[in-house]
């Protein structure tokens, strides 16, 4: 008990004297996963605006395929990766593999369903009458999908930081992609997980609270955003 | 902007919406659609604005054929419309922003004397920085009207505009929507269910009843002249009674009524209640129908009372005012007799 209050002592000091170590690694992980989000939002926005507003023979099994991905396990998403970026993969050439990006293409791969489900879900809370409002106003169908984005803004960006959030918890993708390697792809999750194997407890207890902390704040944020609606 | 409808249908599976409907609108005419909820009255705004596609049939305007257009050219042709739906959504914003939108899009600068104009005439003014969202449902039909006529539209479709609006706000938007026609000319194609709206604003009347078009007309001439049972019933007529004619004799249950012009075979009458007499010994009069009955209700109304009697197995109403109901001291099982002209018995084509 001693040592783990002692562990505790020393995580909140390596917190408040900003630790280089502790910094770096928090600095990463959220620069990949910031990547990560901005980079599957761009993607997958206009996606799922396009999936909402066209009408398609299967329309409806496609939504209930992305819905289902929320679940993928993300060491599978990890696995699907690296088989893609290793040195015989498809994409073995670009040298990726156990780089940040490696990490930052994995996450994209694994909130990409939960960023585009649940945009169409928000395109979807906007009343019917919006879309029939606007085009019969005149708009066209890129002035439509931007009225519609914009009125379900709200729930929109609720996803994006779902999205976020499952990028900045997850461990077993950055593990199999990034390598964490220290200094260079190691990241908030990966030192955890890492550090618990060798006893290095009081580092994990302090990423640990840093990464409780991020968490916490994009719940508290998609709370806030949730409030919103006029 | 003229507007036709040939022979247009909406099938959705096995549900029919709109059946073979055949139509005109003159340029700057006011021209209702009633009929009751789900009689199609919306399918066929919705067709014409191009938000839906008819299944059979072609809409016209200008006479120019609206089903060859796509993509951008039927949004530009939608520009020259607009619509105002039965629920009015407000977009995120000022109720400035929500009546320039049409403009915007267009990528046109009303400028703000434009606006300013817009807000006045529609009593709106000193409102254009409120967030349009916290209006009261009569304010957002206001700024969906204004919405709709800031650009201008050759044609505008209003989609029971009044059916979300409080009773006490119905006559104030009634007028701004006469007043905008009057000033504005362009053509306005209306659903409803409110007589009174048909009555008040249009010129012309379509009748609708699931899907078809069961009479089309002036609307005098369709309040005056129903063709048909359903259209008779639902303008109000009362007293519709199936009958089977010889010449000028009218045969139901135990009545013979005399009618002014004669009919044949199997058909409806109506007679209008306010024609009816009631007296307590049979009248002395020159009316041709004389019938000896029994009240079975009196109904109280603000000026006239409805007095529901039966006559040779047929039930009938009378419009009577509150001072003949009590001067007669009739109350329901009273015996009367009643009385009307052969020339007041419609017959019903």
């Amino acid at each position: 008990m001693t040592e783990l209050a002692e562990a505790f002592a020393l995580a909140l000091k390596m917190i408040f004297t900003a630790d280089p170590v502790v910094m770096e690694i928090t600095l990463r992980t959220l620069a990949i996963s910031a990547s990560s989000t901005i980079i599957a939002c761009i993607l997958f926005t206009p996606l799922a605006c396009l999936i909402h507003f066209t009408k398609f023979r299967g329309r409806g099994a496609l939504i209930g395929f992305i819905q289902a991905l929320y679940s993928m396990p993300t060491v599978l998403a990890g696995l699907l990766i690296f088989l893609v970026l290793s040195r015989t993969g498809p994409l073995g050439s670009l040298r990726l593999l156990f780089t940040t990006k490696a990490i930052v293409i994995a996450e994209v791969f694994l909130i990409a369903p939960v960023i585009l489900g649940l945009v169409i879900s928000a395109l979807k809370g906007v009343a019917g009458e919006a879309t029939d409002t606007v085009r019969a106003l005149g708009a066209g169908r890129l002035q439509v999908a931007g009225v519609v984005l914009f009125e379900a803004r709200f729930a929109v960006l609720s996803a994006f930081l779902l999205g976020f959030g499952r990028a900045i918890s997850e461990v077993g993708a950055a593990m199999m992609v990034g390598g964490n390697i220290a200094g260079r792809t190691r990241t908030l999750t990966t030192a955890i997980s890492l550090g618990i194997g060798m006893g290095e407890v009081a580092e994990s207890i302090a990423l640990g609270i840093i990464l409780m902390m991020l968490a916490l704040a994009v719940s508290l944020l998609v709370h806030l955003t949730g409030l919103r609606r006029i | 902007m003229r507007l036709s409808l040939l022979s247009v249908s909406r099938v959705i599976g096995a549900k029919r919406l709109l059946s073979d409907v055949s139509m005109e609108v003159a340029d700057g005419e006011f021209c209702v659609l009633i009929g009751p909820t789900g009689c199609g009255k919306t399918t066929l705004l919705r067709i014409v604005d191009m938000l839906d596609r008819p299944t059979s049939g072609q809409v016209f305007l200008d006479g120019e054929d609206c089903s060859g257009y796509r993509g951008r050219a039927r949004t530009f042709l939608r520009r020259r419309m607009s619509m105002v739906m039965q629920r009015p959504f407000m977009l995120s914003g000022t109720v400035e922003k929500n009546i320039r939108f049409g403009l915007d899009v267009r990528g046109q600068d009303p400028g703000t004397d434009v606006v300013a104009r817009v807000l006045a005439s529609t009593g709106l003014e000193g409102m254009e920085q409120r967030l349009a969202k916290t209006l009261s449902g009569g304010e957002m039909q206001k700024v969906a009207i204004a919405r709709a006529v800031i650009t201008q539209p050759e044609l505008l479709l209003l989609d029971e505009p009044l059916n979300s609006v409080d009773q006490g706000f119905r006559p104030d938007l009634r007028s701004l929507i006469r007043r905008l026609h009057r000033e504005m000319g362009m053509t306005v194609l209306m659903a409803t269910h409110d007589l009174s709206d048909a009555l008040s604003l249009s010129s012309r009347t379509v009748v609708l009843s699931d899907g078809a078009v069961m009479q089309a007309g002036e609307t005098g001439e369709v309040f005056s002249n129903p063709a048909g049972v359903f259209v008779a019933s639902f303008i109000g007529m009362k007293n519709i009674i199936p009958v089977e004619f010889s010449g000028t004799t009218a045969r139901s249950g135990g009545l013979e009524i005399i009618t002014g012009e004669p009919g044949s075979g199997k058909g409806y009458i109506t007679i209008p209640p306010e024609v009816i007499a009631l007296s307590l010994e049979r009248p002395d009069s020159s009316q041709r129908n004389t019938f000896q009955s029994v009240v079975t209700d009196i109904e109280h109304g603000p000026m006239h009372d409805d007095v529901t009697l039966l006559s040779g197995g047929v039930a009938m109403h009378a419009s009577i005012t509150r001072e003949s109901v009590e001067r007669l001291r009739v109350g329901a099982g009273s015996s009367v007799w009643i009385s009307f002209k052969a020339t007041s018995v419609r017959i019903l084509a």
